[in-house]
């Protein structure tokens, strides 16, 4: 009876260990799906006033 | 060239996104919330979430860094980035950003060294987090174009910050209902035995007790009706000699 609960227990932090790298994995599958979108939606609305403009003394 | 330079801004917005959710995050742990959230699954994995999400952040913004480095039209070396105040391009925005990114990595490196130092230590520094939000916010805000097409990336940072906002909000609410259960007579009140007892407790230390007790002189019963028991009786009367004797403190039990 013992050993059944402690391998339910075992089975469960298993679990919870799958369940943090799970989350974490999609989170950042998310996040690069994001950086993608947000990169398009820049360059398709970016203009001349968007780009930093660097002077020659500066670019030296 | 451009495009790389477009995605060192969409990397630092998704940075800023993503730091947002992880304060939010801490700033939700041990608050009702997270505790209704431990019902459903242990609070290990809330504070795994919470360190790894944190983690990714660091990389998102690593990426950001190394983009705007390689970027090749921009005068920027690695010194400017984490040196505030040292570049002469963009200085205001580029100095806001090495400060975030300065207090970033400190708030890294102490939650790494974490083992090696006090708690409270590591608490300060980590608490630098909330400087260094906003200061990533200010970088964002001041780098965006407000002329150009692109202003509606502004979008990302007030989300960021709705979020931080809405868990320090509720954070406080949390801990005024845990308060309200306190009679207000009682509130910050402490009984100062209680203290001692529980600054014992949470320190180990046992204090060291040095009885007093009043000892008689054992004397001899003098037999009834003899002239020594009326000496004795007035001797009573004018109050015993009872030396103060330091017993030696108690053996400890643990």
């Amino acid at each position: 009876m013992a050993s059944g609960g402690r391998s339910a227990k075992l089975a469960q932090h298993e679990q919870n260990k799958r369940t943090i790298v799970e989350l974490t994995a999609w989170i950042t599958v998310a996040a690069a799906m994001l950086v993608v979108g947000l990169h398009a939606g820049i360059s398709a609305s970016s203009t001349a006033a968007d780009v930093p403009r660097v002077t020659t003394a500066e670019y030296r | 060239m451009i495009e790389l330079w477009n995605v060192s801004r969409a990397l630092g917005l998704v940075s800023l996104l993503l730091m947002g959710v992880v304060l939010a995050l801490g700033a939700l742990h041990n608050t009702s919330m997270s505790r209704a959230a431990a019902k459903a699954m242990p609070r290990f994995v809330l504070v795994a979430l919470h360190r790894n999400l944190a983690l990714i952040t660091v990389v998102f913004v690593a990426l950001h860094v190394v983009a705007v480095l390689v970027t090749p039209y921009l005068p920027l070396r690695w010194f400017h980035v984490v040196v505030p105040g040292t570049a002469s391009f963009n200085p205001w925005p580029v100095g806001l950003g090495a400060v975030a990114l300065d207090l970033l990595l400190a708030v890294v490196i102490s939650s790494s060294l974490r083992r090696y130092l006090s708690k409270r230590a590591w608490l300060v520094v980590h608490w630098t987090s909330y400087v260094c939000f906003p200061v990533a916010v200010a970088h964002a805000v001041v780098n965006a174009s407000f002329r150009g097409g692109t202003w509606w990336t502004l979008v990302v940072p007030l989300l960021a910050s709705a979020l931080v906002v809405a868990g320090l909000i509720y954070r406080r609410a949390s801990r005024r209902r845990a308060a309200a259960d306190v009679p207000l007579a009682d509130r910050g009140r402490t009984d100062p035995a209680e203290a001692r007892r529980a600054a014992d407790h949470a320190t180990g230390a046992q204090p060291v007790v040095r009885e007093m007790r009043v000892v008689p002189r054992a004397k001899p019963s003098p037999a009834p009706g003899s002239p020594a028991e009326d000496e004795a009786r007035t001797e009573t009367l004018g109050g015993p000699e009872a030396p103060t004797v330091a017993l030696p403190p108690r053996p400890r039990h643990r």
